[in-house]
């Protein structure tokens, strides 16, 4: 992971073609739920947060699925924070293929997780 | 007059480990629907939860919550134009959301109450909005859900609609 000043995070993952939800999503057709990019843009976020332990995923302000996303693509995650204590996340996620998802996650901060 | 798996399955393509809603309670056709999900200790999520963990490792997945909810509005979508199978019909894809709220957290042993309603619908694609459940409580509001259907060979040959523009 990279990281630079202001918050970002850039991240790389590749869609393990093992994960066992490809046999129900779709029989026959394997393609990653948009769902889980969500989920991979709110991991990369987590991990660039400066106290992980204390923020809380509180909205999905927007989300925009642009390609499918498939097994054994490579998924670049770029995540910038924005707010003071960091709450915002802009993500952008792309495959070699191009735009994948851009993503906008909201954090409460403050609490414990 | 609810449905259980064994039906929700002949209109929705999705299957285990991902098919996330249990049982329909109510529906009417092209306004709104109400469908529920029981979330167990046992999901597949929680395979590899520190044992022992704490309280918070056991919170349900938001991805899943939102793909639960954003099931029972597929259901909803295709519910006059049942759509089991993807290789002889069409791919359910998410095409787009917005203010998503998450309120509470879900802990195992909650049913979850999805309720459903179309906003609009052009074609294949259908806008939804609604709100989750847990005892009558809410714990998730969506503001707007777009569900599109889309044949497995365009998809094969690049991105959607909204990437081409």
């Amino acid at each position: 992971m990279n990281r630079t000043a202001g918050i970002r995070a850039v991240e790389t993952r590749r869609v393990d073609p093992a994960d066992p939800v490809f046999s129900g999503h779709y029989p026959g057709f394997p393609v990653l739920p948009g769902v889980y990019l969500i989920e991979f843009a709110d991991q990369t976020a987590r991990r660039a947060h400066p106290d992980p332990s204390r923020v809380r995923l509180v909205a999905i302000e927007r989300c925009r699925f642009l390609r499918p996303v498939f097994p054994g693509d490579n998924l670049t995650i770029d995540v910038s924070f924005t707010g003071t204590p960091p709450g915002r996340a802009a993500a952008r996620l792309h495959t070699s293929g191009g735009r994948a998802a851009d993503i906008v996650l909201s954090y409460r901060v403050g609490e414990a997780a | 007059m609810s449905r259980g798996v064994e039906e929700i399955k002949r209109y929705l393509p999705h299957r285990f480990p991902i098919l996330l809603v249990d049982r329909v309670l109510e529906v009417v056709p092209g306004k709104r629907i109400v469908a529920t999900k029981a979330v167990s200790g046992n999901e597949p999520c929680y395979a590899r939860t520190p044992d022992p963990g704490a309280a918070t490792d056991y919170s349900y997945p938001s991805s899943l919550l939102i793909e639960s909810w954003g099931q029972a509005g597929s259901l909803l979508a295709v519910w006059q134009r049942p759509n089991p199978d993807v290789l002889t019909g069409d791919v359910e894809l998410a095409g787009s959301a917005r203010d998503i709220e998450l309120l509470e957290p879900v802990c195992p042993g909650s049913v979850l109450v999805h309720s459903v309603r179309v906003v609009r619908a052009v074609g294949a694609t259908t806008i939804l909005a609604g709100a989750t459940t847990v005892d009558a409580k809410p714990v998730m509001t969506v503001g707007q859900f777009v569900v599109t259907l889309r044949p497995a060979h365009e998809l094969r040959a690049g991105g959607t609609p909204a990437a081409r523009t």
